[in-house]
């Protein structure tokens, strides 16, 4: 069993170490002739230099029904032909393909290409997650991400609820920059004590976020 | 004498055969919609085109929606991408349910593929041939 990787570049470049160390027989398929040369000199796989939407490149390649067929290009019409032209033509059992456009992963289920690997899909996931796991209203990065302004509502069971500022175990790298109690909005000291239903505005480093948000709301 | 229906069709690519194409139809009171990612390929378009264009690129689904595609009587892929075609061919059938769906297929090592899923074909390489074919027997037959 081998594992053809068509197009792409340094995906196709990591995908195709990581398989090479597990033991694996990787073939490349690459337009790009320079890309292919360099490939030939790094990597212990079989590389050959073509369009891998045209059938006759494939051909070229021996693929046989048991081989893994993974489309990496960054265009979703040239995975589609790809991995159509393994399934139909070829007969290959298993066929990936890497889908750019989230949307398009519907149509590729509906054509029967149903091992998709939605990249923008993947990452909106987990960082949706990341966002969904606490109440926040608003985030938003400054200074090119160094900084965070999140936008949280206190609510029923955070351990901040009847706590003075200045006992709330935040990092050097947080602060609590406003709170706005039923529409009057100020300024806190270290003497202020947080109530349900206030909306605090606060400014921390991206690298204190999670604990800051934990001492807010005591959620993991 | 009865008038023919009025089609809704949208083509994709606005190059010299798509802008031609939808100026007969148009010419021929059919609704029609021309879909390219360059926008200044519209300029092939005839005067007398007065359907719409739109810009964008129609392997976005948002951009086949934006143009009502699930409405479409006839769906033509003529960009000169054999691979895009068949993507926008498959949307527009499978997905949309397009009754006619016709694509241009350079390649004609392709045509299986386009045709395992009923997507009716215009190959320029071998409308060429056939025509060099009828042409030489023509030359052959007056020698005769």
């Amino acid at each position: 069993m081998k594992v053809v990787l068509a197009g792409g570049k340094k995906i196709t470049y990591y995908l195709a170490k990581n398989l090479i160390s597990k033991g694996m027989a990787v073939t490349i398929i690459n337009k790009d002739k320079a890309f292919c040369e360099e490939m030939a000199k790094t990597l212990k796989a079989l590389i050959i230099h073509g369009d891998a939407s045209n059938l006759s490149v494939l051909k070229k390649v021996e693929i046989f029904d048991n081989d893994l067929v993974v489309a990496l290009t960054n265009r979703d019409q040239d995975n589609l032909i790809i991995c159509e032209l393994a399934a139909r033509v070829l007969k290959v059992n298993q066929v990936f393909s890497l889908i750019n456009d989230s949307e398009n992963e519907q149509i590729f289920r509906e054509l029967g290409i149903t091992n998709t690997i939605n990249m923008s899909e993947i990452f909106t996931g987990v960082i949706e997650q990341r966002l969904a796991s606490y109440p926040i209203i608003n985030l938003m990065p400054f200074e090119e991400g160094k900084a965070l302004v999140i936008q949280i509502e206190v609510e029923e069971g955070f351990p901040i609820v009847g706590k003075w500022l200045k006992d709330l175990p935040f990092a050097e790298g947080a602060l609590v920059g406003t709170v706005n109690r039923k529409g009057n909005v100020f300024i806190p000291h270290g003497d202020t004590v947080f109530e349900v239903g206030d909306r605090l505005l606060v400014i921390c480093l991206p690298v204190d976020q999670t604990q800051t948000l934990q001492a807010i709301t005591g959620w993991d | 004498m009865s008038k023919r229906k009025s089609w809704y069709a949208i083509l994709i690519g606005s190059g010299r055969f798509g802008a031609r194409l939808a100026g007969k139809l148009s010419n021929e009171d059919h609704s029609v919609v021309v879909i390219d990612k360059n926008e200044s390929k519209f300029e092939n378009l005839p005067l007398e085109y007065t359907g719409f264009t739109i810009q964008g690129d129609a392997t976005d689904i948002e951009v086949l929606k934006a143009a009502k595609v699930q409405k479409a009587d006839l769906f033509l892929a003529l960009t000169d991408d054999d691979n895009t075609n068949f993507f926008v061919s498959q949307v527009a059938k499978v997905i949309f349910h397009v009754p006619h769906v016709i694509s241009r297929v350079y390649d004609p090592a392709n045509l299986p593929l386009f045709h395992e899923y009923k997507i009716e074909t215009i190959t320029p390489v071998l409308l060429a041939l056939s025509t060099a074919n009828r042409m030489l027997e023509k030359i052959a037959e007056e020698e005769k």
